[in-house]
């Protein structure tokens, strides 16, 4: 990608994250909706939903873009904040990158890998293949069978539910010719 | 009512739920099998098995023998079959296979076999009781991403690949007998209508969902757009013949009335590429979605109401 497109495009994930989405009417109408179906869920899903909201808005009524490149370019950004935490000593962060505004709004990025005990980001991962790393986490399992015997089927098969309907008018046609013909559900 | 279950580390590829940690790119594999009930909050998701392999797992299919065994798709092009009364450990384990295995699929009417898709560009039948393959099929010059044996007969079956085609098959001929030009991109998935003999439904990068007569391969009875991004997975429902449901990288599932061809469902509550859905055999309003975001979804839509 050109570099002109690049800063076109993080101007543009600047402005969305600088909208003023709490002076929207139109949004906070829905946004209640949405906060409405979320209670039960836990704090950082319903960060996620409020998030989704703002971008399907915001896409449909302000100005489109690429919400996959938008999160690739918030994490990281995150992922560089988080590493900047660490050199001045604060505790590990959390094993999922978890953006604020605030992060988000610090300026300039270089590629550094987010806290590689946790790569859960897609492009982390891309990246330490890519680069012949090791993943972390992968264990090794056996190539064994199950010792013990396999279940014998008790439950006679079931009909599916197209079948049944088939069969419905199979029987329809036995009753209205002697012969059964095979043919009835075609 | 929405219930929603997290598959930790895993993202979901529903309710046996085939999943592959890190992406699919590289790492371990986990079948769930999970169990849909009644809580008394409304509808609640337990766990009542997990298996764990060396590879990520990219789909599953129960058996149509046995209600407690279900095969596997994997990564490393291996086949495993499952008895979910044994631990740990899978039954049977075949590996011909020289890629990523895509899809299983158990025949629907002889239920004695199921087919393998791969990316090493080949189908493949197996018995459970055969410990090598029984056929090859090759015509394929991409990946195969899926091949579905029609529910209308014992040895027809469909495949679709990155070649952009649609290929139909019979097992007692090694190569196809019709190969439609379906797509203009990679064809992801493809599944048959339950209610109509001829029609199956395909899915495409191209962000398309096309139903076909195979009799009329020319070109495809109705072309649905909505979709976003590459449509990852179609199903169409047991229980209806205009009812199709589809996944796609744009985050999404949707539901489609292929006679009318509109869009009467989005279900956008994912935050991640949606991989796999499914309908209920048994209760016909229920449908699972399964996601990168490590979350599967049962409920019922709106549009099933």
């Amino acid at each position: 990608m050109e570099a002109s497109t690049v800063q076109q495009q993080e101007q543009l994930f600047q402005k969305f994250q600088n909208y003023n989405f709490d002076a929207d009417a139109n949004f906070q109408a829905g946004l209640k909706s949405i906060i409405g179906n979320a209670q039960n869920k836990s704090a950082q899903e319903q960060k996620d939903a409020v998030e989704k909201a703002k971008y399907f808005y915001y896409s449909r009524f302000v100005q489109s873009f690429d919400y996959n490149q938008y999160q690739a370019w918030r994490q990281l950004k995150a992922a560089t904040s988080i590493n900047q935490d660490e050199s001045q000593g604060s505790s590990a962060p959390s094993s999922t990158p978890i953006v604020d505004e605030t992060i988000a709004e610090e300026s300039q990025s270089s590629s550094t890998a987010a806290d590689p005990t946790y790569p859960k980001s897609f492009q982390e991962i891309c990246e330490l293949i890519a680069s012949g790393k090791p993943i972390p986490g992968i264990r090794q399992i056996p190539n064994n069978l199950a010792e013990g015997t396999p279940s014998e089927a008790k439950l006679a098969p079931k009909l599916k539910p197209w079948e049944k309907k088939n069969a419905g008018s199979a029987e329809e046609s036995v009753i209205e010719s002697t012969t059964p013909s095979a043919d009835a559900t075609a | 009512m929405f219930a929603k279950h997290r598959t930790t580390g895993y993202n979901g590829y529903a309710l046996a739920v085939a999943t592959a940690s890190n992406f699919g790119l590289v790492g371990n594999g986990r079948l769930h099998i999970l169990n849909v009930g009644a809580g008394p909050a409304g509808e609640v998701i337990n766990t009542e098995r997990v298996f764990d392999t060396q590879d990520g797992l990219f789909d599953v299919c129960w058996s149509e023998v046995n209600e407690n065994q279900l095969v596997t798709a994997s990564g490393d092009g291996s086949i495993k079959l499952w008895d979910t009364t044994l631990a740990d450990f899978p039954i049977q384990n075949w590996h011909e296979h020289q890629r990523e295995v895509f899809s299983v699929n158990w025949n629907l009417v002889r239920k004695d076999s199921f087919l393998s898709a791969s990316w090493d560009n080949t189908i493949k039948l197996w018995s459970q009781n055969s410990p090598q393959s029984l056929q090859t099929f090759k015509g394929h010059s991409h990946c195969v991403y899926a091949a579905m044996w029609s529910p209308h007969s014992p040895s027809l079956f469909a495949s679709c690949s990155g070649d952009h085609t649609v290929k139909l098959w019979d097992t007692n001929s090694p190569a196809p007998v019709q190969t439609i030009l379906a797509h203009g991109n990679e064809v992801l998935t493809l599944d048959w209508n339950k209610y109509q003999d001829h029609t199956v439904v395909t899915g495409s990068v191209d962000h398309t969902i096309k139903v076909w007569d195979l009799r009329r391969p020319d070109r495809e009875l109705n072309c649905l757009r909505g979709h976003e991004y590459a449509v990852r997975k179609v199903k169409c429902s047991p229980h209806s013949g205009s009812l199709v449901a589809s996944t796609s990288y744009d985050m999404t599932m949707r539901m489609w009335d292929i006679t009318t061809g509109d869009m009467i469902e989005i279900h956008d509550a994912h935050t991640e590429f949606v991989l796999g859905v499914d309908f209920n055999l048994y209760r016909d309003r229920e449908i699972a979605t399964c996601a990168w975001d490590e979350s599967v979804h049962v409920f019922t839509p709106r549009c099933l109401m």
